[in-house]
């Protein structure tokens, strides 16, 4: 998350705007802007009703629960629903004809997307905003 | 006050210093163990060619901000380009 308030300037520059979506619930998403001092719109999805939508969804593995639940982490109440389901973390660019421009997900949670590769896909689709 | 400060941190060093014990005293094995085996299991799923790929449509949609407040996909989109970034969570 802070990882991109560090280029949040620079992906506004190149006509970008940033989404973060979570399925916290908007409380939970408020204590995560206040905590990390982001400056840009931290989205609740609960239900994981879009990330659905974005093929991310999956249900959190019974013997995951109880390691969540050991760090005194559940889900059920940040979530604000009982499924136990959340969506992998990924990043899309969506362009102003609706097209997914790019496209990063992975199930393997060390991975993440270089934010460097936002820019570049930015900069490819060169839709500057008026200013 | 200012006297009993040194007090209170070195009461919050000891019970940081208790947590961290506890956790690499707790974690080892079984908990690294367990996220590598579901992390495993995600990868064998199939669960990544199903997500939603580059060239196809996105879909609409409008979802509450941390103050409430509905933020529309193509109401971003009219500005200009969304760069979308889902996450588990934080805790």
């Amino acid at each position: 998350m802070r990882a991109y308030q560090k280029i949040l300037s620079e992906i506004r520059s190149l006509g970008g705007e940033l989404l973060a979506i979570s399925p916290q619930t908007p409380d939970k998403s408020q204590a995560t802007l206040l905590k990390n001092f982001l400056q840009y719109e931290v989205l609740s999805d609960v239900g994981n009703v879009v990330a659905r939508q974005f093929g991310l969804v999956y249900p959190v593995a019974a013997e995951m629960r109880r390691i969540y639940l050991g760090f005194g982490v559940d889900l059920a109440e940040y979530n604000g629903d009982a499924s136990w389901e959340l969506p992998l973390p990924g990043t899309f660019i969506v362009d102003r004809s609706m097209t997914v421009r790019l496209s990063f997900v992975d199930a393997d949670y060390t991975k993440r997307l270089e934010p460097a590769a936002i820019l570049d896909t930015l900069r490819t689709l060169g839709g500057r905003a008026e200013a | 006050m200012a006297g009993e400060e040194p007090k209170l941190t070195l009461e919050l060093q000891k019970e940081l210093d208790g947590l961290r014990e506890s956790y690499l005293a707790t974690t080892p094995a079984d908990v690294t163990e367990t996220v590598q085996r579901a992390t495993e299991q995600l990868l064998v799923s199939g669960i990544t060619e199903r997500t939603l790929k580059v060239g196809t449509r996105a879909p609409e949609f409008s979802l509450p901000n941390a103050v409430g407040r509905e933020v529309r996909l193509s109401t971003v989109l009219a500005r200009g380009t969304a760069v979308i970034t889902f996450y588990r969570g934080v805790w």
